[in-house]
């Protein structure tokens, strides 16, 4: 668990990086403000599909793509810090799945600006890569997928199946072939129940570790989006709590107030240590370290947000809200914060 | 071999291998993985001596190479390491789980500020002196109506010719009975803005008046203590500083103390037993054990010991994400400043959740019917208590947080 001194990279972004990730930024404040968010809300819209092009065109569809397959061939870091910045801007892309995917695209042979969505977990509590039923045999899946990310606007699907000594493969189903169940829940985006019900389907070339690894790239991506919705929702407070004044003074002047919102500090930096580890020096212990943390950060800061904001806090007009609601539906995505406790406590062998 | 390792040098990997080689023939076997904080090994000080001999040739064998302060200049007795150097001799020390050749107060707290702030013969006298292990400090801040408003201190200093006369009372003043030096926040001027008025001194506490008494914790013992101060004459040439401006002294002081105590937590790590590697899951796998599944047989402990190891590990990742920045060229940032209330919060919790896991066996004081390690644990626990108080408790460190960090207003 403690690799020695010399091999560790440093947990600090380099000038690479941090131009991506200011590149990222001017793209999304154009492109995607929050107001945006709030637009396609108000249209009905679950996905922003002018932004993904956007985000296409730029190359950071394919993040983790490597490049001789067209993708910019870059690694978790890169897709990390780039998750952050949509989490900031509350930007509603297929950016999870992409990450999910991107290396299994030599395999999958995509086009460019194809959206492939990973069907795994087949109980929504369940997050367990390894709790397996449908089935693939004579080449057609039969099964039902929940909490497929991206599932509604997806060309395509990779499947988690047995086949018929029970091992577990992964199968590649057109979304035509399959029946995609839209559920929109509270942050206003979609996440499906695709049913296979003999769909035709092609197994994909790798292993159950490749599913394991595609799975925490996600969790990965996840807390990281987790930490920029936080990062986010604390920097619209203390503003807050800088200007607003009532007694004479601002709220920041008491101390009771201080005090929690350096709390809900602690719990961002702390969440930013852990993605920075999972991202730099991923593992299955960094994963559940940086997705608990994150997932923590978040729904505490957005309820220390909304208090701190009062009333307004609670108004549909504030922007609060939208983060509020996103940081619950991805913080329950890929494991809770109970969940990876007990996948932590299990890696340590109690 | 000699010029591998001078300060010279900035082939750093050619460094570190000489450096590996050097430790190899010089680091005494007997100290190896020994070491578990920052504050175990050789005080230095003429009260208390070395506790081994392995002790003695291990800072020694520093001692002449000018690595008991190895970042220090060499003109005071340092190494002259540059900040690269020094960075991998630590990590080298950790990685052999060494202890340093030498610790104490004068090296990480009074010794920096003589170099910063100090007069070229206060560098001269104290520098080397701490150094060579000659000196132990001491650091003489609160006083009984001066805890969180330490700037409220009224022990007094009154100039009289060439000396100062202090009169006053210091408390919590960590190994004061064992100390040679003393450095100190005393009032000379009641008449101004209480942060105006205060001067930072450097008393020898063989000087006649001062008195010390150690305090007893609930713990049963403890390393404070009182020190009176009735009419001590201190030569006014140990003043740090100008007259009137000791409270800027003590704030950049208080910055290293703050570091250390956070850095020290993350690097004790899940230790719960300071004798050898024991952690609070081994301490769980042995009282409580496994169910047929293979988890711990208490699930509520169970998810209790995961989020205090994923705690520990935030910490320590915050504490390396902090040197990775200055790694990188970049100063600390906001990250470095949570160190000390995040570490001692969840120290207090780890000590906690050790005695649930213990249950009523860890509560014993005394007698051969407990363990030597439930009743250590036991003391450890109380001590803990103490942690989010010393060295500025963790309420004023989030008022601290909130102003400078946080930007909220006064």
């Amino acid at each position: 668990m403690t690799p020695t001194e010399g091999a560790r990279p440093l947990l600090v972004l380099d000038e690479d990086q941090k131009l991506l990730v200011d590149a990222a930024r001017e793209l999304l404040q154009a492109e995607a403000p929050v107001s945006r968010a709030r637009a396609l809300r108000d249209a009905g819209d679950t996905t922003d599909a002018a932004l993904w092009s956007h985000l296409t065109d730029q190359g950071w569809a394919g993040v983790l793509v490597p490049e001789d397959h067209g993708g910019l061939g870059l690694g978790l870091a890169e897709a990390a810090a780039l998750m952050e910045v949509v989490g900031r801007h509350l930007a509603a892309t297929p950016m999870v799945s992409a990450i999910m995917v991107g290396p299994l695209a030599p395999q999958l042979g995509v086009a460019d600006g194809a959206r492939v969505s990973l069907a795994w977990q087949e109980v929504a509590r369940r997050p367990n890569p390894n709790h397996v039923t449908a089935q693939w045999s004579n080449g057609r899946v039969t099964g039902t997928k929940v909490m497929v990310l991206d599932g509604c606007h997806a060309d395509r699907f990779v499947v988690s199946a047995r086949d018929d000594s029970g091992d577990v493969v992964l199968v590649v189903v057109e979304a035509c072939d399959a029946r995609v169940e839209p559920r929109v829940r509270a942050d206003h985006r979609d996440v499906a129940r695709v049913h296979f019900d003999g769909a035709s389907g092609e197994r994909l070339a790798g292993s159950p570790s490749d599913l394991a690894a595609a799975i925490d790239r996600g969790t990965v991506a996840l807390s990281a989006e987790l930490l920029g919705l936080a990062h986010a929702m604390l920097d619209l407070t203390l503003d807050y709590l800088r200007t607003r004044e009532q007694f004479g003074r601002p709220l920041g002047a008491f101390q009771a107030l201080q005090h929690r919102a350096v709390d809900a500090f602690i719990a961002v930096e702390l969440a930013r240590s852990g993605v920075l580890a999972a991202a730099f020096e991923p593992s299955p212990l960094h994963t559940s370290l940086a997705k608990a943390q994150a997932s923590q950060a978040a729904t505490s800061v957005a309820d220390e947000a909304i208090q701190m904001h009062g009333g307004i806090g609670m108004t549909d007009e504030h922007d609060i809200g939208l983060y509020y609601k996103r940081a619950f539906v991805a913080a329950t995505s890929h494991g809770d914060v109970s969940w990876h406790r007990q996948r932590w406590a299990g890696l340590r062998g109690y | 071999m000699s010029d591998v390792l001078a300060p010279t040098n900035t082939d750093l990997a050619e460094f570190r291998a000489a450096l590996r080689a050097w430790l190899d023939d010089n680091a005494p076997h007997a100290l190896r993985g020994t070491a578990s904080t920052p504050f175990q090994g050789y005080w230095g000080g003429s009260t208390t001596g070395f506790e081994n001999d392995h002790q003695r040739v291990w800072f020694e064998r520093c001692l002449t190479r000018g690595w008991t302060a190895p970042s220090w200049p060499s003109d005071y007795g340092g190494g002259d390491m540059p900040i690269e150097q020094y960075r991998i001799f630590q990590e080298e020390l950790r990685a052999m789980a060494m202890p340093l050749p030498l610790v104490g107060f004068g090296l990480t707290m009074i010794g920096p500020i003589l170099l910063s702030e100090g007069t070229e013969a206060q560098k001269r006298r104290h520098v080397s002196a701490i150094v060579r292990g000659e000196v132990r400090w001491c650091q003489g801040y609160s006083e009984p109506d001066a805890g969180s408003d330490l700037a409220s201190l009224r022990t007094r200093a009154v100039r009289d010719g060439d000396d100062w006369v202090v009169d006053g009372q210091k408390i919590w003043t960590s190994h004061a009975d064992k100390s040679d030096w003393i450095f100190c926040l005393v009032r000379t001027d009641p008449n101004v803005k209480k942060q105006a008025g205060i001067t930072f001194l450097l008393i020898d506490m063989r000087s006649e008046g001062i008195t010390t008494r150690p305090i007893e914790l609930i713990s049963g013992s403890s390393p404070f203590c009182e020190v009176f101060l009735d009419s001590v004459r201190v030569p006014a040439d140990q003043t740090v500083g100008t007259v009137n401006d000791g409270w800027r002294v003590a704030k950049a002081l208080l910055r290293h103390e703050r570091g250390m105590v956070g850095e020290s937590v993350a690097a004790g790590g899940a230790r719960v037993d300071v004798l050898k590697p024991y952690t609070i899951r081994d301490h769980a796998l042995e009282a409580i054990g496994l169910d047929d599944r293979g988890q711990l047989a208490d699930p509520i402990l169970r998810d209790g010991i995961a989020a205090s190891e994923m705690e520990q590990a935030l910490m320590r990742l915050t504490v390396r994400r902090a040197n990775d920045a200055m790694k990188a060229g970049a100063s600390p940032g906001a990250e470095s400043s949570i160190l000390k209330v995040v570490g001692t919060e969840l120290n207090q919790r780890r000590w906690r959740l050790a005695m649930q896991i213990g249950g009523p066996d860890a509560l014993g004081w005394s007698g051969d019917t407990f363990s030597e390690r439930d009743r250590a644990l036991c003391r450890q626990w109380l001590r803990s208590r103490g942690n989010t108080i010393e060295g500025g408790s963790s309420e004023i460190q989030r008022n601290i947080l909130a102003r400078t960090v946080l930007g909220m207003p006064k």
